[in-house]
């Protein structure tokens, strides 16, 4: 009878295990020599009760407890239970502007309209997004720039960005860097590239930055100068796409077209960089985003029927390399949809693609399973807004 | 040997559980229940078993299991709810290996609502403490090189805005 409930008892410690195993098994996998006061299940639970400043601490502690607070899954309790409204904004700007809120609570999408009826501007076009649920708006001529935050519904308009007379013969693209949140202070980065058809002989670009603190618009003149000598190929004919920034680690990131480059620069020393991207890519095919807290490469590859996922590192002599996270066969979506663009990720393990109709493909790197999800009208390269 | 048969209903069945240390406890059976994997094992063998083994957890943690599960054993009325809070919260105030112990037992006997409190009592004590605090809290040794910490602060400074 003994030996019975005993292997009854390892039976029923195994199926335990087994119900946890879907997060411990991926911690686990990498780090065998555990120097963990307690299971990563368990510390994972006890982070989740915590709060995403201490979550932050906890990234410091080491490099096991760190894989633990990347776990998306940490992400989506402390979510939950800090009721923080989560999600992304998804916005078309293509011959007409349509946005629309995706809340992700616990992994299911769920889609809702976008209201931003409180500003005085009607439609307004999302230029920029921060995490902490904060938008910088322009109206759809770009003649007003506002502040807003949807859930409270409070704005403030903010004075014009320079250069906002010519705006059609300009690129732009913005980011917002929350420097504190209470009391709130935060700066907002334009860059704006002269279009290369008006201008052949100067390349154009204007880096600018507004201060919520002296509430102006500052020019950073020097970096133009940079940005000129370090662009060595292609100088006349690289321009930028109009996509927001990609603000990790402490910078901004953008991708040259068709330099097939990806600049960053880094609002703390000013500093600039260049580099290519790991493969070759129509624009369509790539977007960067932010992963883990850092930059990203989401893209296609059609001919190998396969979507990688792309992050940038330093090697030891500081200079970037890319490293493949994953790559997952899609031939199942391509064999469902005749047309699939990366939009972004909705976190580290969910990307988010669109079809030719004008549906999402939510795809998990996890069990690289997809579903599909219809939205309310047709998007055809929506951009993605953190939020 | 330790035993902590309850009193208060006669009609009550009684199991035997035996801790790492070979020390056996008689409890309740509505009390050991509170325990899923217990509880498993008990509609599995059924009334043949005679002393279930737990081996992952010693009698000094197995008696302050048991004391929660006794104390959790009926549904609280609305009256008792404020008594049992302030129980609970003097229950999960014990010392730091202790409390370790107890929430690896919670978890491995599978007893959800005590798991809940106790990952909650750790969450409490590092919740708003600086990265070294937490490290001292939880015995964590510092593997990141001094640039590594360097450019987590840097992510962090954006992520966790």
């Amino acid at each position: 009878m003994f030996e019975f409930v005993r292997q009854m008892l390892s039976w029923y410690i195994l199926e335990e295990l087994g119900l946890h195993c879907t997060f411990t098994s991926v911690v686990m996998d990498m780090a065998v020599d555990s120097c963990l006061p307690l299971p990563a299940d368990i510390m994972a639970e006890i982070l989740s009760r915590t709060s995403l400043e201490t979550v932050g601490n906890c990234r410091l502690l080491s490099k096991q407890v760190k894989m633990i607070t990347d776990h998306p899954s940490v992400a989506k309790l402390l979510r939950e239970r800090t009721k923080t409204l989560s999600g992304f904004l998804l916005q078309e700007s293509y011959l007409e502007i349509k946005k629309a809120f995706v809340s992700m609570a616990d992994d299911n999408p769920e889609l809702s309209h976008l209201c931003l009826d409180f500003l005085p501007a009607n439609p307004v076009k999302i230029l920029a997004s921060t995490k902490s649920g904060i938008l910088l708006c322009s109206s759809a001529t770009s003649s007003q720039y506002y502040m807003c935050k949807p859930t409270t519904k409070k704005w403030r308009e903010i004075p014009n960005p320079p250069h906002h007379n010519n705006s059609d013969k300009y690129i732009r693209v913005f980011a917002i860097e929350v420097v504190r949140l209470i009391p709130l202070r935060y700066k907002i980065v334009v860059v704006s590239l002269l279009n290369s058809s008006t201008s052949y002989k100067h390349h154009n670009l204007f880096f600018d930055m507004f201060d919520s603190e002296t509430w102006t618009w500052k020019n950073m003149g020097d970096v133009v100068m940079r940005f000129r000598e370090m662009l060595t190929y292609n100088p006349q004919k690289a321009t930028l796409l109009f996509k927001p920034l990609v603000s990790a680690n402490g910078k901004f990131y953008s991708y040259l077209h068709p330099n097939n480059e990806v600049f960053g620069f880094s609002l703390e020393d000013k500093s600039w960089e260049f580099f290519a991207l790991p493969l070759r890519f129509s624009t369509h095919d790539m977007v960067l985003v932010e992963y883990e807290g850092r930059l990203g490469l989401l893209c296609i590859v059609s001919e190998k029927e396969c979507m990688e996922l792309w992050v940038n590192d330093d090697d030891e002599n500081g200079e970037s390399i890319w490293r493949r996270v994953h790559k997952v066969s899609i031939q199942k979506i391509l064999n469902e949809n005749w047309t699939v663009d990366p939009v972004g990720l909705c976190n580290s393990d969910i990307a988010l693609l669109i079809n030719g109709e004008g549906q999402l493909i939510f795809h998990k790197f996890r069990d690289c399973c997809f579903f599909k999800v219809k939205l309310d009208r047709w998007y055809c390269f929506p951009d993605l807004f953190p939020f | 040997m330790a035993s902590s048969t309850s009193g208060s209903s006669s009609s009550s069945k009684v199991v035997k559980i035996r801790s790492s240390d070979n020390e056996n406890f008689e409890v309740e059976e509505a009390a050991a229940a509170r325990s899923e994997t217990i509880k498993k094992l008990l509609e599995d063998v059924g009334d043949d078993a005679d002393v279930i083994p737990l081996p992952n957890v010693d009698a000094k943690t197995l008696v302050k299991v048991m004391e929660w599960c006794k104390k959790h054993m009926d549904d609280v009325d609305e009256l008792n709810k404020e008594e049992m809070k302030t129980w609970d919260a003097e229950f999960v105030d014990m010392d730091q290996s202790c409390l370790y112990n107890v929430l690896l037992a919670a978890n491995f006997l599978n007893i959800k609502e005590l798991l809940d409190q106790l990952t909650q009592k750790v969450a409490d004590m590092i919740k708003g403490k600086s990265p070294e605090e937490i490290r001292a809290t939880f015995n964590i040794k510092n593997d990141f090189t001094p640039e590594e910490e360097a450019e987590i602060r840097k992510q962090n400074a954006w992520a966790f805005e």
